[in-house]
């Protein structure tokens, strides 16, 4: 037999239909025009949300701790930090989660955090990010905006746990058991493609 | 210093409608240029994408969604990308990351059956179209291992392309594939596969 799977192919692909009638280009230029939109969004509540970070960081330097009036940007802020390919905060459909810690994190917490992740069996793998490592990549991921880059230290960015689920499902189970830990500010989830990851700069 | 703004706040309205206006029509110029642009792209690239997909997960509905995602993810990135080098292989990108999220959408929503390994083991019926076979064969594959060898025996993409789009590196591409034709081979017959 001669066949040659290119061969076999072709002849799999026998039977197409003709196309749906509709406008595909129109209709991917709508659909496409909105997601962009929907970044943007982010993007902007993240910009608002790095000049809070950076406020209260102000703030705490000055008299200690007031940090009740934390504003409802914060959380876009910290989604800023997670890589632009995944889609984020999102939550059902979660492959990843961000735990981001708080500022005046003690290093009890911080060890109380991460023991308790270790064990945690909806956590596949996880990696945890210094400020510094933090800075690294807020840098690659807004190289296109010097200004952005130049406004933001070290010590403004938060220290976090990079977390791969085991499944989609995992997300609300995990995020309850840690969102209420002490030093633990912020827990947020992302979608990622495949060969991604949330925590890698893009 | 305040004579001049005055000034030049009395003829401001005019001026500066008239460079908004200038402004508006430069940018829907611009936007329906580059509209032109990704029109004539998906045509171009329509119906291979379509047929890709279709190889992909075998229902031509689905493929159909897949090829929308796929220039809808696009257009969102259009200005950054329409100049890219390789439209067309980062067009294979998108739309495989679409297929392997479709994927793992609906195998985390669906329950595994405990028997499909060994269907995937057992020989084809000789009664089968040789077509039909390949695509159960296929099917039974890891989807990765589909997409390489869609892409490199359908698509004839070189290596390095399947690689790229794949983002994998060149000798992961060269085993698999080798890995993946053998096993199409056990399954469907030893001269079925000649490539």
């Amino acid at each position: 037999m001669d066949q040659n799977l290119r061969l076999l192919f072709a002849r799999a692909l026998a039977d197409e239909p003709e196309p749906p009638p509709g406008d595909l280009a129109g209709q991917a230029m709508a659909t496409g025009t909105s997601m962009r939109r929907r970044r943007h969004r982010l993007v902007a509540a993240g910009v608002a949300g790095v000049a809070t970070i950076a406020a209260l960081g102000a703030v705490n330097v000055a008299p200690p701790a007031e940090r009740s009036a934390s504003p409802a940007t914060v959380p876009a802020g910290f989604a800023m930090l997670v890589n632009p390919a995944c889609d984020s905060p999102v939550q059902d459909t979660s492959t990843d989660v961000s735990i981001f810690l708080t500022a005046d994190l003690t290093d009890q917490q911080r060890s109380a955090v991460e023991s308790m992740l270790h064990a945690d069996p909806a956590v596949h793998t996880m990696a945890y990010e210094s400020r510094e490592q933090a800075l690294i990549r807020y840098r690659k991921i807004f190289e296109d905006a010097p200004q952005l880059v130049a406004a933001v230290k070290a010590s403004q960015l938060p220290e976090s746990f990079g977390i791969k689920l085991t499944g989609r499902s995992q997300y609300a189970n995990l995020a309850a058991r840690v969102e209420r830990m002490p030093g633990v500010d912020e827990v947020i989830g992302s979608e990622c493609p495949p060969g991604t990851n949330a925590w890698a700069a893009r | 210093m305040a004579d001049t703004r005055t000034d030049a706040a009395g003829s401001l309205p005019d001026a500066r409608h008239g460079l908004v206006a200038r402004w508006g029509v430069a940018r829907r110029r611009e936007q329906t240029a580059r509209q032109a642009e990704f029109t004539a792209f998906v045509e171009a690239t329509a119906p291979r994408l379509r047929r890709t997909a279709y190889l992909m997960c075998r229902d031509w509905h689905l493929a159909q969604d897949l090829t929308q995602i796929t220039f809808a993810k696009m257009y969102a990135a259009w200005g950054r990308i329409r100049h890219a080098t390789n439209l067309e292989a980062y067009s294979r990108r998108v739309l495989m990351n679409a297929v392997f999220d479709q994927k793992k959408r609906r195998s985390d929503a669906e329950l595994v059956l405990a028997d499909l390994p060994e269907a995937a083991h057992r020989r084809l019926d000789d009664t089968v179209e040789l077509h039909v076979a390949l695509l159960q064969a296929l099917a039974a594959l890891p989807i990765r291992d589909q997409a390489i060898l869609v892409l490199r025996h359908w698509e004839d993409q070189s290596v390095e392309t399947v690689a790229g789009i794949l983002n994998v590196s060149v000798s992961v591409v060269k085993t698999q594939n080798a890995r993946a034709l053998n096993r199409l081979r056990a399954l469907l017959g030893e001269d079925f596969v000649r490539t």
